[in-house]
């Protein structure tokens, strides 16, 4: 079994740098599965918004991994959830086109195992599919125990969640 | 291993100030809300729009534009304040770096 470092070290997990303003402190962190850096290098830069607003996916991405990563609140109103369990410890963090899947191994460290666009996700009701990918990649990950935190609750897995 | 995304400066200054504006609106409604329980339906009504435009615009599935940024802002009993502020010496010098590259 490894730490989070070791296994960045051994290539299975890649840290995600968001790439911070020069006044941000990066409060929470982002790793990807290695098998996620092809999607992540080559496909998230050619989807397309379905909406067809100017933000492409690309940029709500990055702009979403900036807040996220900042520590900024990330929910002002049940409206706007950006973060929410979907089962067995497994979050989708989303932007208007995309939901990303993973799950938190401590508090503000979440560990992305799939990415798609919305519109795919929502139309073939990929969820529950994507939830029990992330728990697959989980189990087979030699991440020291406990591999994740359970439960339902935002604010168990990140800091400045909600809205006083 | 550490990971960036391949995204332009101009891209992500675009899409973060973007983000940015939509995120100050959504927290000014959850104040507003909580002080007087103002909805996105009186903001609708007030600038006599279908409440699905604001539910869309607020949520990133449709774009805004400057002057709904305003409207919303005056439905809330707000205004919006902007400025443009120098960026750290790092930045800035990423910025020209890359449209030096691009003139070139």
């Amino acid at each position: 079994m490894s730490t989070l470092v070791e296994l960045v070290g051994a290539g299975e997990l890649i840290r995600l740098d968001p790439a911070l303003e020069a006044e941000e402190l990066e409060w929470r962190s982002v790793y990807a599965l290695a098998r996620l850096l092809p999607t992540l290098q080559k496909e998230l830069p050619t989807y397309v918004s379905q909406w067809r607003v100017e933000l492409s996916p690309i940029q709500q991405f990055d702009a979403l991994l900036e807040v996220f990563c900042a520590g900024e609140r990330l929910t002002f109103d049940r409206m706007f959830k950006p973060l929410t369990h979907i089962q067995d410890g497994v979050w989708e963090l989303k932007t208007a086109d995309l939901r990303i899947f993973g799950w938190f191994v401590m508090k503000d460290c979440f560990v992305m195992a799939a990415i798609d666009t919305a519109f795919k996700v929502k139309s073939h009701n990929l969820y529950v599919g994507y939830a029990n990918m992330a728990a697959y990649w989980r189990s087979q990950l030699p991440l020291d125990q406990p591999k994740f935190i359970p439960g339902e609750d935002p604010n168990d897995v990140v800091s400045n969640y909600d809205f006083p | 291993m550490s990971f960036r995304i391949t995204i332009s400066p101009k891209d992500q200054a675009a899409g973060r100030f973007v983000s940015r504006v939509r995120r100050e609106l959504q927290k000014a409604l959850a104040e507003e809300s909580q002080k007087r329980g103002l909805t996105q339906s009186d903001l609708a009504r007030a600038i006599g729009v279908n409440r699905s435009v604001i539910s869309r615009e607020l949520r990133g599935h449709k774009d805004l534009s400057l002057s709904r940024v305003a409207e919303l802002a005056w439905a809330m009993g707000r205004r919006p304040v902007f400025e443009i502020v120098e960026t750290a010496p790092a930045q800035a010098a990423t910025g020209l770096a890359a449209v030096d590259a691009k003139t070139d």
